[in-house]
């Protein structure tokens, strides 16, 4: 409201409190002023969600890995990551089973098998759980957080298949994952751990400092946060030195503003509800702040030596992750 | 306009906060979740205007929140009635008599709204009513309270006689000298002879207001004596500059519907015949009639034995018909108008039931068949044998034979001389005698003998001790003209003249007609009472024409002075005597025509006295619609619908205008939509439309009641039925038409390929006539109504339909058995031969596609909403009704299940030879 004071809107809305419903949203999530409580409430509701979607996800994600890794990138190379380095004769001490035997036999020593020494290259996974990312514009399309999830653990996959470690950077440092079957696994669960524990408030970016020396992360975000701590986030994390690989997620509806009529707005992480007259007539304008944005994003991104890829959810994850997955492997 | 609550209207001094309130909330914006919102912050946004509540809106809510408070301050609009505002006692007559029954309720509402305006002012009233009132000993004839007048006004109930306004002039006149305030007279508007005395009196007590009621029919019925052409009443009123049409309702004594009967009232006509074009039999059973939709005395007419039609019947031999000479000519005129006449020889008059046989000369010859003749009068049957030549001419050996014997023999109640007696001619000194006045015993008594009657030839009858007690009716010189004998249970009569004018002019007289019209009444048990027997009453008739136990005021006619008593408090109209010789005594019989009266005073009319009209309602209801307007109004801005106000107001127009029937067109959607046939959906039985309503009416009542009937006794469940038009309507999903046939019912070629679709389909057509056609009649076994140019119609509309061979319908045939064993299959009518298609007929798996009848199943079945059965069956009979629902059923079952029953009826065969196995 630009007509603050005395009106009788003002009156009647603090005389009957803040208690509006939000219409839309993808978990019903509450307003500005709805308490911590039901805040956290409502998290640890969408983590359970996304805790139940995880099996979708995670065979989604192997199912997308799979398609890159045979696709895309034929390795030319019989195992994964561990090269044949040299037979030496086995040690005596050494334990039996790690003789090779068929290499044995044509001797009369015994032979053991050395593979080459990968020293292999540790990625962080760093996945904004703030409470824009929850939500989406219809219920056609996949939540922002959904679909961050969904690339990240596609892409988690797919270095783990390259023999890279993957990690999970979390506001208070790496997480340390529960025990699971496979990797993906881990790192899904640890996910969801995250997911329960986040806040609609949480910051939507990593603190440099907690990012290890020389390392990878593939940070997936809407990136809806002011332009300054983004940039000096970029800009610490550059000189730290870690690359990041920024995967900025943006629901089709952010981008367009489809919407019309006088409508008040409301956001999802605490902004004061937002009342705009004609809303159609503002779209040109919105449309040019949007792009004027997403340029400043590459611009600053690229130019701290990041790397930044866009996806918006209603289109295929494969296109984003070939793109990201170029990058990586070009840069490795 | 009248606030009830005035103080409420202070509340409208809130509007102008509304206004601001209003004016500064525009209707709440749609709300949207949006993360980027940061950005929109950045916006600038062009127009701001919207943020405004539109005037419109404004406007409509103020308007809204107005008439709610005017709604609930209850404002009404008071009647143009004359405030009063005079204080003092207020005199009201009223008329309360046989007349006032039709509009009672309106004037009783109107005499207790001048009570109420009464009791405002603290006035007392003092009400009077123009009938005379039994027990009238005390009338009250001071000023009452109005509370007390109020409870006896409620227990008033209109008399069922005439008012006496003579007498009520003498009341008025003897009224204590108080002067009144306000003089009331709530008339009926028909005038009478003492209506001078009364204006009179009346105008004497002040400034007389007359309330008449836009109601007022002015209706009478009175009744006639019965005629060949089918009047049995005669309708009188006021005469009207409109034609109207009443409509008449036959009653019979068990309450059953009869018959209705329109009785077109020309414009300014003061009477009209009601014609009931019944069948003797049944028009025989009307026990009541009565002005549909009118309970009132005077409109109510109770027929007794007096109007029933009697079976007589007229042997009659070869020749006599011949005109002007035949010896069955004049008796047939004398006797059709007023009798169920049959014509015939013995054996066919006597296979049915007779009340009276006339004889005339040369017919009873033969020992055996005055054998036959003999014991049908021992059984209590009544002879009427006319003389002639043939009698005069045959031997009798009077002197030889005792009396009682020979009237066995010979059929004559007294011995006779041989030959004739000639009385005046060319060749005789006397001349033609006159008839002499008839004794009080005889059942001629009271007629008028016309002076011209004159007898030129009779047979004499041979002069014995008691002849004198055998004589009824004699000549001026006193030989026997009727003689009757008692023999066994019955009589016999013998004319000493013949039936044809030759030996007298009597048949040509009118007197003839009365002497045989008391005879047919004599032999069925009633003779007009000679003596001055008292007459008690048995039923009488209250103001609003409803039969009751007679009420203690209530005194007994002397028999002789029946016929000119007319009804007063004392004399109810109602049916007096003994139970076998009911007498009726009508309220409006003496009546001869209603004219209508001089106003008295002031006409106005009941509109003056109708409560107030409240208006709370209507605001209530017009902020209700305004309020939900608005809300649809905000819901379509808030979809972004319609967000200037320009191109609002024509859709809040439209709203406006479509506002109130938004349920139809919402119907009307629905049905375009999805339009499933509700036959589709449940198993209905349908009849043909004939186009006329009562034959339609009927046909679903009938169809509805045999449906019930089908539902309450079998498994299978029927809906409502349904009207269908064949050709248009789609016919497949009904398993039974019922098709009633009138006389101009047509088909067209659309209407045939449709029917000879459904019936190749297996669909089962149910064809009606609902009575024979006269030409086509048999023998009147049985009886049926008249539906004449059935015949040729069904001839017609069944021509380009497929109809296989029919043959008569037994109680073999299937349809006899398909649920009940059935031998017989009557409807509204006994006995009607039904025509199915040939059995052995391979085609359509040996399913009649059509049953033909004429025994009118509608009107037997029909059942109405109450639950009753409002057309009686004939001959009549509970099981009768019930044979024709088991027909019905059966008929159901039949179209539902094909020849699946057929099966059934080898069920014993086969059981039989199971059981011959070892």
């Amino acid at each position: 409201m630009s007509r603050s004071g005395l009106t009788p809107t003002t009156l009647l809305r603090r005389f009957f409190g803040q208690n509006r419903t939000v219409a839309g949203g993808q978990h019903g999530v509450a307003g500005t002023a709805s308490p911590p409580l039901s805040a956290t409430a409502d998290m640890a509701c969408a983590a359970q969600t996304l805790a139940t979607r995880m099996p979708d996800l995670l065979l989604h994600a192997s199912q997308i890995a799979t398609t890159l890794a045979s696709g895309r990138h034929p390795q030319h190379r019989a195992g994964w990551g561990d090269t044949f380095w040299q037979y030496r004769p086995a040690q005596p001490g050494e334990p039996v089973s790690r003789i090779d035997w068929r290499q044995s036999a044509r001797t009369a020593r015994a032979h053991v098998r050395e593979t080459e020494a990968e020293a292999a290259q540790t990625v962080l996974l760093w996945c904004d759980f703030s409470g824009s990312m929850q939500w989406r514009s219809t219920n056609a399309l996949p939540g922002k957080l959904d679909r961050a999830v969904l690339l990240l653990l596609s892409m988690a996959a797919l270095l783990l298949r390259h023999g890279e470690r993957v990690q999970l950077l979390s506001p208070s440092g790496i997480v340390p994952l529960p025990p699971a079957p496979s990797a993906l696994e881990r790192l899904a669960l640890g996910l969801c751990g995250l997911a329960a524990s986040a806040e609609p408030t949480s910051t939507p970016l990593p603190t440099p400092a907690l990012v290890p020396r020389r390392t990878r992360l593939l940070l997936a975000s809407d990136l809806l946060c002011p332009d300054a701590p983004l940039h000096d986030c970029l800009r610490q994390l550059a000189a730290h030195p870690a690359r990041a690989y920024v995967l900025h997620v943006s629901d089709p509806a952010e981008n367009t503003l489809p919407y019309s009529g006088r409508t008040e707005f409301c956001g999802l992480e605490g902004e004061a509800p937002l009342e705009l007259p004609h809303v159609q007539s503002l779209r040109p304008d919105y449309a040019a702040l949007v792009t004027a944005r997403k340029q400043w994003l590459e611009q600053t991104i690229s130019r701290s030596g990041h790397v930044f890829a866009h996806h918006q959810t209603d289109t295929p994850p494969l296109p984003t992750l070939l793109a990201l997955h170029a990058q990586m492997s070009q840069r490795v | 306009m009248i606030f009830q609550s005035p103080a409420l209207l202070f509340a409208l001094l809130s509007l102008p906060l509304v206004w601001w309130l209003l004016r500064a909330t525009p209707p709440r914006a749609r709300q949207q979740v949006f993360p980027p919102i940061a950005f929109l912050s950045r916006l600038r946004p062009k127009e701001t205007e919207a943020a405004r509540s539109p005037l419109w809106l404004l406007l409509l809510r103020l308007m809204a929140i107005g008439l709610l408070v005017i709604g609930f301050a209850r404002p009404f609009i008071p009647g143009t009635r004359h405030v009063v505002q005079t204080h003092g006692p207020v005199l009201l007559v009223l008329d309360d008599g046989m007349l006032s029954a039709a509009d009672w309720a309106d004037r009783l509402s109107t005499a207790l709204s001048i009570v109420d305006d009464a009791q405002r002012t603290q006035s007392s009233v003092l009400v009077l009513g123009t009938a005379p009132q039994a027990e009238d000993a005390t009338p009250a004839h001071t000023p009452q309270p109005a509370a007390t007048v109020r409870q006896m006004l409620n227990s008033h109930h209109p008399s069922p006689w005439p008012v006496d306004r003579a007498r009520m002039a003498e009341q008025i006149l003897h009224l204590p000298a108080t002067p009144f305030a306000r003089v009331v007279y709530l008339a009926d508007g028909v005038a009478q002879s003492g209506d001078d005395a009364f204006a009179q009196a009346l105008r004497a007590r002040g400034t007389v207001q007359e309330i008449r009621f836009s109601t007022q029919a002015g209706l009478a019925l009175a009744p006639t004596t019965p005629a060949a052409d089918g009047a049995m009443a005669r309708l009188i009123t006021l005469p009207s500059p409109q034609p109207r049409l009443v409509h008449v309702v036959a009653r019979a004594t068990d309450g059953g519907t009869l018959a209705v009967v329109p009785v077109p009232v020309a414009a300014n006509a003061t009477q009209a015949d009601v014609r009931i074009n019944l069948p003797i039999t049944v028009r025989n059973r009307i026990d009541t009639l009565a002005v549909q939709g009118i309970a009132s005395a005077a409109t109510t007419v109770l027929l007794d034995e007096n109007t029933r039609l009697h079976p007589v019947g007229l042997l009659s031999s070869g020749g006599a018909d011949t005109p002007l000479i035949g010896s069955v000519f004049y008796l047939r005129r004398a006797l059709a108008p007023l009798s169920d006449l049959h014509e015939g020889n013995l054996e066919t008059l006597l296979a049915r039931p007779l009340s009276v046989l006339i004889a005339p000369d040369g017919t009873l010859a033969g020992a055996q068949s005055q054998k036959t003749v003999l014991d049908w009068i021992k059984n209590g049957g009544t002879l009427i044998r006319f003389a002639g030549p043939a009698l005069a001419g045959s031997q009798h050996d009077a002197d030889t034979m005792p009396n009682a014997p020979d009237t066995a023999q010979n059929l004559l109640p007294v011995p006779l001389l041989d030959g004739a007696r000639q009385l005046g001619g060319s060749m005789t000194w006397g001349t033609p005698q006159k008839l002499a006045p008839f004794e009080q015993t005889s059942p001629f008594r009271g007629l008028d003998i016309p002076a011209d009657v004159t007898i030129s030839r009779q047979v004499l009858a041979s002069p014995s001790a008691d002849l004198r007690t055998h004589v009824w009716a004699r000549l001026a010189d006193g030989t026997p003209l009727v003689t009757h004998a008692e023999l066994g249970k019955g009589e016999v009569i013998l004319f000493h003249v013949s039936s044809t004018a030759d030996w007298s002019n009597l048949p040509l007289s009118g007197l003839f007609v009365s002497m045989l019209q008391r005879l047919t009444e004599h032999a069925n048990g009633l003779s007009i009472p000679a003596d001055n027997t008292l007459l008690a009453p048995a039923i009488t008739l209250d103001g609003e024409g409803m039969a009751g136990p007679p009420p203690p005021t209530a005194q007994g006619i002397q028999g002789n002075v029946f016929a000119t008593t007319s009804v007063s408090p004392m004399h109810p109209p109602g049916l007096y005597g003994p139970a076998d010789g009911h007498r009726a005594l009508n309220a409006a019989t003496g009546l001869q025509s209603l004219q209508p009266a001089q106003p008295v005073g002031t006409i106005t009319d009941s509109s003056g006295q109708k409560p107030d009209m409240p208006l709370g309602r209507y605001c209530l209801l017009g902020a209700l619609v305004l309020l939900l307007l608005d809300g649809v109004a905000v819901g379509l801005m808030r979809a972004g619908k319609f967000l200037t106000p320009k191109a609002a107001a024509p859709l809040l127009v439209l709203f406006a205008t479509l506002g109130t029937p938004p349920a139809p067109l919402h119907a009307q959607d629905l049905n375009s939509t999805a339009k499933v046939p509700a036959a589709a959906l449940e198993t209905r039985l349908g009849y043909i439309a004939t186009g006329h309503e009562d034959v339609d009416d009927a046909s679903r009542a009938g169809l509805q009641g045999l449906s019930d009937f089908v539902n309450a006794r079998t498994s299978a469940v029927m809906g409502h039925p349904d009207a269908v038009h064949p050709g248009t309507d789609d016919l497949s999903y009904y398993p039974l038409l019922y098709w009633p046939i009138t006389a101009d019912a047509t088909t067209t070629p659309a209407m045939t390929a449709a029917l000879n679709t459904f019936m190749a389909h297996g669909g089962i057509l149910l064809i009606d006539t609902q009575g024979q056609d006269g030409g086509t009649s048999a023998a009147d076994t049985t009886f049926t109504a008249d539906a004449p140019g059935t015949g040729a119609a069904l001839r017609r509309v069944t021509t380009g339909l497929v109809v296989p061979p029919l043959v008569v319908m037994t109680d073999h045939h299937l349809l006899a058995h398909t649920f009940y064993l059935l031998h017989d299959f009557p409807g509204r009518y006994a006995g009607q031969p039904i025509w199915v298609a040939k059995e052995g007929d391979a085609e359509n798996d040996d399913v009649s596609p059509v049953i033909i009848g004429s025994a009118d199943w509608a009107h037997a079945w029909a059942v109405d909403s109450a639950g009753n059965t409002p057309f009686a069956v004939i001959p009549g009979g509970s099981d009768q009704r019930l044979q024709a629902y088991r027909f019905g059923l059966n008929t159901v079952i039949y179209a539902l299940t094909g020849s699946y029953k057929a099966d059934q009826v080898h069920v014993p065969m086969l059981l039989k030879r199971l059981e011959d196995k070892p």
